[in-house]
């Protein structure tokens, strides 16, 4: 051990002063003289002492260095060796650690690109969505908003620096290649503007254009449109191509990789455009609804005061147009809020899945590394005998675990990597917006090594805790003593048995629901339904042209090979474009309007859809010259003709004083939205079905009902409408099972993951349970070969493990219960149709448990009935 | 010659020389210095200081604290392994440059 430097070169110099002094001395001088000519002889005593205690310095913390380097160097290198001599216990701890790390990762991959990374716009933290919203009694119901509306809006509201309108559609695009059916936008004003985006070719619209005059066209394009129609062209600008059969210019070209705020928006329409444009009479009407708005917030203004001012100006509106507005709310949402909607949660709840995993994984590790340090305490005991200070000690079993984290850490990064891309591929598009992409970035690297660092830290310091303890030598002797599990040991199972349960829970309850989801009645025969869309340009079908080409087009299909009954109608269920508005009971006030969704649908729709009739009986070819008869859904039946028999009744269009129409009868309710609202409960609105023939529509969805191959259907469904008119697109072909399982997706995708993770943390679990008893089991060899010698049976001896076994699993399952029924909150959102603290669950997760935990604690206490008494006294 | 300072370069193989025969303290190694080498350390007899502990950084000598014959206490400095080869090294460069030097000066000298 050194001492201070300073104090050392002190002495030493005043050595050399002293005797330099008693030379000059012997030489005659005088003692104080003597010594002033030495310091003089010297030098400058005080530069130099410092300067050699600088050198001094500098050389002990080389040497210090150089010593920690050695030993760092040398416990990495006894650590490495040792996990080498034990290929099998090294491969699964870091195979364990390699799972939770892999998990862990491979979710946040998920989360950071969905939740984390930016937006694809500038600032696009300041972007927010303000929705036109119904004041639901169960709370708001986002509608759309009306045009006037948005223009309210956006001249009052001063939180923001500029807000849009902007509309998702879709057109078929010919005169540029094949026809295309392709996905866009109609925009107002400022929208390029608050987005920041500028075009790459060209120019965006003028005011004119925007204006809803409904003559301006004007499109223009996407980046990747321009290239795959154009070639990329930059003389584009002034070149016309045809939507929907309307000739349209195009301006400008958007930049590369701009899709606007839908995410897949291939080309842009002012909003005063011919083609799909409102109209002024739509755009006058403050009673259609079907706009978004897109905001930025002005700088410096917080979401909740942009949010506050928006509540006072929807009621203000309601103020000033008491019908059109009534119930109104402007809503403020950010825009990643509104892209991810639920499935933020859903993310982040699978991430705190994986969490439990990794921990479950950590605590089996440390379980591992704590019985191979008690298996190494003659080491042990031999080191500290040797001299080595605690300090090395908890260093070498660090860096061992260090290793194993490192080695685990990286295999698990590989996993996680990979898991993220296959998590995103296999998760539905419905869950995932556009602009979330995979690729790992720095934040995922920084979270592997941080968790390679906790696990092994926390994992490695429990073997180095137990080599510190001073009675591991009389522990040795006593062979454990009492139940042969340290305190710890047992602790780190019950945690784990508890985590894993939660997990089960979890799993158990997103099962049920997505089960429940599985048994809603969507009303139709979604097994064997194909739709498909079309839009019958005017320039080509007049009035009565409309209907003849249909019923053309029904005919050929339905002679088609492979293809049975075919029918049309203004909709079909799942998709988006339904109509709504208000209708009345005989005699109803005002007031007293229901909110009603229209179907206009051929006579032999119902058949074809396989939609039940139960009462009363459907539109059929004897109503085609009478437009006013319907059938009703049987929500609408129950709600408003509760226990009395609709059939007969009459019910006002639009108007308490509009248009009669007469109820013929009631067809079961067809999920036509979504599949879990509540129908009845009036949450969402009821359907009601016209002929379609009394108002024909030139967009309509044709149904086709099939067993065959969709891709099959596809193609003879192009044959077909090809030969009759090779200039009109087939738009949306799809089997209508295909949508159904798009509502299922975020049940599915999260009970399935939760089911895989929690089967993985129960199988680990289990072993590190089997592993933790096997151990106990040996180290009370001598106990039980006492116990054994002394005529107690085996059944006694097995019940013994089996009980200490149990207790272990009973406290977990109790434990795992209480938590899980706190952490089930997390997972209401998700819930259909089951309480967050289903009984039925609960108890069947903790009884599987308990089985397979039994099992598990078997095996190690038949053991111990094997014990041989003679041979194990015998040898000690 | 190690140190870009040609004095301090001077000075640590002289300091090497003295250490060759026996472990001596800084200030035994001063005297002989003193005594032998004309002037190196005129100018400041301390410089020796930095030049032991410099020398002792780079592992051309060890000290140990120790008794002298009047039993005080005293550093002891030793030449290392490595301080006697270089020292091996530095005293055939020195006579290449005599050599040299001598040649130079057409044998002027001794």
């Amino acid at each position: 051990m050194d001492r201070d430097p300073a104090d050392e070169v002190r002495e030493e110099i005043e050595f050399y002063l002293e005797e330099r002094a008693r030379e000059l001395e012997a030489g005659g001088m005088g003692p104080a003289e003597a010594r002033r000519e030495a310091e003089r002889a010297f030098g400058d005593v005080e530069r130099i002492s410092a300067e050699t205690r600088r050198i001094r310095r500098r050389r002990l913390r080389d040497e210090g260095r150089r010593r920690m380097m050695g030993a760092l160097a040398q416990d990495l290198g006894l650590a490495v060796r040792g996990l080498r001599k034990r290929p099998g216990f090294s491969a699964v701890v870091i195979g364990t650690l390699a799972l939770g790390i892999g998990a862990v990762t491979a979710v946040f991959g998920v989360v950071n690109a969905s939740l984390l990374r930016a937006l694809p716009f500038e600032d696009a933290d300041r972007l927010v969505f303000v929705q036109g919203a119904y004041d639901a009694p169960e709370g708001p119901v986002v509608r759309g908003a009306s045009i006037p509306e948005a223009r309210d809006w956006a001249e009052t509201a001063r939180s923001f620096e500029a807000m849009a309108p902007v509309d998702g559609i879709g057109v078929a695009l010919t005169g540029a290649g094949e026809a295309e059916r392709i996905r866009g936008e109609q925009v107002g004003a400022g929208y390029f503007g608050l987005l920041r985006v500028r075009p790459a070719v060209g120019r965006f619209f003028t005011e004119e254009e925007l204006s809803v005059s409904g003559q301006a066209r004007s499109v223009v394009l996407s980046h990747a449109l321009w290239q795959r129609a154009f070639g990329a062209d930059p003389s584009v600008p002034g070149r016309t191509i045809a939507l929907n059969g309307e000739s349209v210019t195009v301006v400008g070209v958007a930049p590369e990789g701009f899709a606007g705020t839908s995410l897949q928006a291939e080309l842009w329409l002012p909003m005063g455009n011919a083609v799909t444009g409102p109209g002024e009479e739509r755009a006058a009407s403050r009673g259609t609804r079907w706009l978004g708005v897109v905001g930025r917030l002005a700088d410096g203004v917080g979401l909740e005061e942009a949010r506050s001012e928006m509540t006072g100006v929807a009621s203000r509106l309601e103020e000033a147009h008491p019908d059109a507005h009534e119930d109104r709310l402007a809503l403020v949402t950010p825009m990643r809020d509104v892209y991810l909607g639920s499935t933020r949660t859903l993310v982040l709840v699978v991430l705190g899945a994986t969490a439990l995993l990794l921990l479950i994984a950590a605590a089996n590790v440390a379980n591992l590394l704590l019985v191979r340090a008690t298996g190494r305490s003659a080491e042990v005991l031999m080191r500290r005998a040797l001299g080595a200070g605690r300090r090395r000690l908890v260093a070498q079993f660090l860096t061992e675990s260090m290793v194993l984290a490192a080695a685990g850490a990286a295999l698990g990064l590989v996993l996680g990597v990979k898991g993220a891309d296959v998590l995103a591929a296999v998760m539905p598009a419905a869950l995932l917006p556009a602009y979330v992409d995979v690729r790992p970035d720095l934040s995922v690297f920084l979270l592997a090594a941080v968790l390679m660092t906790a696990v092994g830290v926390l994992a490695g310091l429990t073997p180095a805790l137990f080599a510190l303890r001073r009675d591991v030598a009389s522990d040795l002797r006593s062979g454990g003593g009492g139940s042969g599990l340290s305190r710890l040991q047992g602790a780190l199972v019950v945690g784990e048995v508890a985590l894993a349960l939660v997990l089960m829970v979890g799993a158990g309850l997103m099962a049920r629901s997505f089960e429940a989801q599985l048994a809603v009645e969507p009303g139709f025969e979604h097994e064997e339904l194909f739709a498909f869309s079309l839009q019958l340009p005017p320039e080509s079908y007049d009035g009565d042209g409309v209907r003849a080409a249909l019923q053309e087009i029904e005919t050929r299909l339905e002679a088609a090979p492979g293809l049975g009954p075919v029918t049309f109608g203004s909709d079909v269920p799942l998709r988006e474009g339904y109509t709504a508005s208000y209708l009345f009971r005989e005699g109803a006030s005002a007031e007293d309007r229901i909110r009603f969704y229209v179907h206009r649908v051929r006579p032999d729709w119902f058949e074809t859809m396989g939609t039940r009739i139960e009462r009363g009986r459907a539109l059929g070819e004897a109503d085609l010259g009478n437009p006013n008869v319907t059938v009703i859904s049987e929500s609408l039946a129950r709600r408003f003709f509760p226990g009395e028999d609709p059939v007969g009744r009459t019910l006002r269009l639009f108007r308490p004083d509009g248009e009669r129409i007469e109820i013929v009868g009631v067809a079961e309710d067809v999920r036509y939205r979504d599949l879990t609202s509540d129908l009845v409960g009036g949450a969402d609105d009821p359907d009601i079905y016209v002929l379609w023939d009394s108002l024909p529509s030139r967009a309509v969805s044709v149904a086709i009902r099939t067993a065959a191959d969709p891709s099959g259907v596809e193609r003879t469904v192009r044959e077909v409408v090809g030969a009759f008119d090779p200039d009109l697109p087939v738009m949306q072909p799809a089997p209508l099972r295909q949508a159904l399982a798009a509502q299922t997706a975020q049940a599915r995708f999260g009970s399935t993951l939760l089911a895989a993770f929690s089967l993985l943390a129960g199988f680990l679990a289990v072993v590190g349970l089997y592993g933790v008893l096997s151990f106990a089991v040996d180290r009370r060899r001598r106990e039980i070969a006492v116990r054994m010698a002394i005529g107690a049976e085996g059944g006694r001896v097995l019940g013994m493990v089996v009980v200490q076994g149990m207790r272990l699993v009973a406290a977990g399952l109790a434990l795992g219960l209480a938590v899980a029924y706190v952490a089930s909150r997390s997972l209401e959102a998700f819930l259909f149709d089951v309480e967050r603290v289903d009984p039925a669950t609960y108890l069947v997760v903790a009884a599987v448990m308990a089985g397979v935990a039994l099992v598990a604690v078997w095996m190690p206490a038949l053991r111990a009935t094997r014990v041989d008494p003679g041979r194990t006294l015998g040898s000690e | 010659m190690s140190g870009s300072d040609l004095f301090t370069g001077t000075l640590d193989l002289l300091i090497l020389r003295i250490l060759q025969d026996e472990p001596r303290h800084g200030y035994a190694v001063g005297k002989v210095l003193r005594e032998t080498s004309q002037g190196v350390l005129d100018v400041e007899e301390g410089a020796l200081y930095p030049a032991l502990h410099r020398l002792e950084s780079q592992g051309l000598a060890t000290a140990e604290w120790g008794r002298t014959d009047t039993n005080r206490r005293a550093r002891f400095y030793r030449l290392t392994e490595a301080g006697r080869e270089r020292l091996a090294g530095e005293e055939e460069r020195w006579s290449d440059f005599s050599d040299a030097v001598r040649a130079v000066l057409g044998g002027t000298g001794s």
